[in-house]
């Protein structure tokens, strides 16, 4: 093997089958020896901290490579190397902090089945779980010392497979930024592809679109045994043994009641679930199907928080999805290049990429199912969460994966996401665990405006086949009374969430509808709305007495922006029944003084 | 006078994405007092010590769709609802510092970017509306 320079990249030692790794820490050590991994005077964390550092260093090669610190856990200072990477390559060492998480949860399992089987004395299974740091201190220092060394036995025998891996995601993205800097698209001015050539890559990429959004529109009931197959696969691909059980369920809010369950079967710790044993678990799931849901979230809840809203194992099976759509989003920007012309070309194919980055994270959230606006998992006794007595819309992300109007090349990029999830995208989403696994069965029943947004005009917009429905007005969720029964002004008003509140006097008929049945009184005139010179004004109405149980007014505010459509959104915000203007209604809103709001120098 | 980026330069130096609708050929304003939505920010004499914003930002308010924090530069953020993201004490949730010579941005999906530049100081306020009771506009 040629001896490379520092800073050279050697394409031999990727293709030689040994792996980045040897080759990375050859050329850093000649002796071809890796001393610190087992060397005792240091820390674990220190260990491992030090090793990928080089790793990371030797696998970036590049002339520019700065002088890049992986510092566990905390924030990365990359943003040089991000600016120059187009599209969604991962920080390396956010990739390699990762795999610090995948290391340590790995140690843990280790630890914990030596402790299952020799029961070290003085430390429970608990203790050793929640321990961050394997330093032997004040507890049974024989008994920890023990147990650590054959978890580094352990990692010693596993390092090559999880540093190749890191390398060869840092060769991915290697690959990526020369075709940038190679800037082998073509210009708008020459067209390597012939008429007939480009006519193929136009209906290719609508192709994907169309597929993509098949598979997302699709209610037939998933293909269980090549779901099972395709997760099985998955945990092969990342190297975790094949999950034991798979367990079915047939929505979001089962899998979120199955989670909770388990996770007081196991213990009650959220870090126990994600390393248990198939076994142990299937038990529990004997007592969840004859037993009632008790409301617990609060364990589940504090554990999910602290595992980041995802599994080691899931996050391993997500990021291994990138390199593969990598390719697909090559060979799509090299069709769209050719057809849209090179200004049209590198947007799209910078829009494709933060859209599969925007997709993958969709991917993520599919996987883990986490109610962003009330910090708990899943759902409770139907789809409008309340904390204070306030309803809360669920984050539609977290539970319904790909809404939101997705264009062409959203599509298609998602399309090779999906591509890459191979048979398991007829399920609705799944979540992996260490020794087993639950899928989601599709929806009965889903609906989509011409937006591609969630809607129905009447009934729910997507049910699932436990009866579980979300009823949704263009994208926006709302509860099931705002489109069925229709809700009074006076419901309408009591909403406090302000989304809803607006979908559903959308859905009611407009704002004028709204006006008129709930009898509002104009109060002053209309008011420029500051800071927002084309849009529509400020304007405060008087309530009719007795329509809330306490005096207000109402503000009508229209937002700055606008919709896809062209329309703005608008909103009706109480304010104190003393106010008489819309300037200073608009400014009690912020709390800051009239004089100040109306200064405001732009409003977005 | 500082030349703030057009909005699609930010999305792309950030890794961020907005509605594809919004025109990512608008530079992106840069306020005294601005708001976005549901959220005001407003140039202050106050101070705060604050925490570096990290290169991925901060998400300031979570909604349907986040208003998040981005720097270019030193900012830091001072969280003055202790991460609990209603806050019952008013509806100021913190202040951006910005250095010298360094640029803040608002970003949200539905409502594209905000910018504020250095020196100075900004407070975050959310809306609210009347309840008999304040209680915080929720989205």
């Amino acid at each position: 093997m040629r001896q490379g320079q520092p800073g050279e990249r050697n394409r031999r030692d990727w293709d030689d089958g040994r792996g980045a790794y040897h080759s990375a820490i050859t050329h850093s050590r000649p002796q071809g020896t890796i001393p610190m991994l087992t060397d005792p005077r240091l820390s674990f964390e220190d260990r491992w901290g030090s090793m990928l550092d080089e790793l990371l260093v030797r696998a970036r090669i590049s002339g520019e490579a700065p002088g890049h610190r992986f510092d566990l856990g905390r924030s990365c200072e990359c943003a040089p190397i991000r600016s120059k990477i187009p599209g969604d390559a991962e920080c390396p060492a956010w990739v390699a902090h990762e795999l610090w998480l995948g290391v340590r949860a790995l140690r843990d399992r280790v630890v914990t089945r030596e402790s299952r089987l020799e029961a070290l004395p003085g430390r429970s299974v608990r203790e050793i779980l929640d321990d961050d740091s394997p330093d032997p201190g004040s507890v049974d220092e024989l008994a920890a010392v023990a147990a650590f060394n054959q978890v580094v036995a352990v990692f010693d025998g596993q390092v090559d497979e999880y540093l190749n891996r890191l390398a060869g995601w840092a060769l991915a993205m290697d690959h990526a930024a020369d075709e940038v800097r190679r800037n082998d698209l073509p210009s708008p001015h020459e067209s390597p592809l012939s008429r007939e050539e480009m006519a193929r890559a136009e209906r290719r990429i609508t192709e994907l679109s169309r597929a993509a959004w098949s598979r997302i529109r699709d209610t037939a009931p998933a293909r269980r045994p090549d779901v099972e197959a395709g997760i099985r696969a998955w945990y092969g691909h990342v190297g975790a043994p094949a999950p034991e059980t798979i367990f079915w369920v047939r929505s979001p809010r089962e899998m979120s009641r199955l989670v909770r369950a388990l996770t007081e079967v196991v213990s009650g710790s959220w870090a126990a679930l994600v390393e248990a044993r198939g076994d142990v678990v299937d038990s529990g799931i004997q007592r969840f199907r004859g037993s009632l849901m008790p409301e617990t979230y609060e364990h589940a809840a504090r554990y999910l928080a602290a595992a980041s809203r995802r599994t080691g194992t899931t996050a391993r099976i997500v990021e291994s999805v990138h390199p593969a759509a990598e390719s697909h989003l090559v060979s799509m920007a090299r069709a769209a290049s050719a057809v849209f012309g090179w200004n049209d070309a590198h947007r799209l194919r910078r829009d494709a990429a933060t859209r599969l980055g925007g997709a993958r994270s969709r991917l993520m959230e599919s996987l883990a199912w986490w109610d962003t606006a009330s910090e708990r998992p899943g759902l409770g006794s139907g789809p409008i969460e309340t904390t204070d007595g306030t309803p809360r819309p669920v984050d539609t992300v977290a539970a319904l994966p790909w809404l939101g109007g997705l264009d062409e090349a959203g599509l298609a990029a998602t399309h090779a996401v999906l591509e890459a999830a191979d048979s398991t995208a007829s399920a609705w989403c799944w979540w992996g665990f260490r020794g087993f696994a639950i899928a989601c069965e599709r929806p009965a029943q889903i609906q989509f405006d011409d937006q591609r947004r969630l809607h129905a005009h009447t009934g729910p917009a997507i049910r699932f086949r436990d009866g579980w429905a979300v009823s949704a007005w263009h994208g926006t969720p709302v509860p099931h009374a705002a489109i069925d029964s229709g809700w009074t002004p006076r419901d309408i008003l009591a909403s406090g969430n302000q989304e809803v509140r607006r979908a559903a006097i959308e859905a009611s008929g407009g704002w004028h509808e709204f006006a008129r049945r709930a009898r509002l009184q104009q109060v002053g005139p209309d008011v420029a709305d500051p800071g927002n010179p084309g849009g529509d004004p400020l304007r405060l109405y008087e309530l009719p007495h007795g329509l809330l149980d306490e005096p207000a007014r109402l503000l009508l505010v229209s937002n700055a922006s606008l919709e896809r459509d062209g329309s703005r959104r608008r909103y009706g915000l109480l304010v104190p029944p003393d106010i008489d203007d819309p300037l200073d209604a608009a400014a009690w809103t912020f709390d800051l003084d009239p004089a100040l709001y109306a200064s405001l120098d732009a409003a977005r | 006078m500082t030349v703030t980026p057009t909005l699609g330069e930010l999305l792309a130096r950030h890794h961020r994405e907005v509605l594809d609708h919004l025109d990512r050929n608008a530079s992106i304003p840069a306020v005294t007092v601005g708001r976005q939505g549901d959220v005001l920010v407003c140039a202050t004499i106050d101070g705060a010590e604050g925490t570096a914003v990290p290169p991925e930002g901060v998400v300031l308010v979570r909604g349907s769709n986040d208003h998040v924090l981005l720097a270019d530069g030193d900012v830091r953020w001072e969280d003055f609802t202790m991460g609990d993201l209603i806050d019952e004490g008013g509806p100021s949730i913190g202040m951006i510092l910005v250095a010298e010579g360094a640029t803040a941005y608002l970003l949200h999906p539905e409502h594209g970017a905000l910018a504020m530049v250095g020196p100075a100081n900004y407070e975050v306020i959310r809306q609210r509306e009347w309840r008999g009771r304040d209680a915080t506009v929720a989205d």
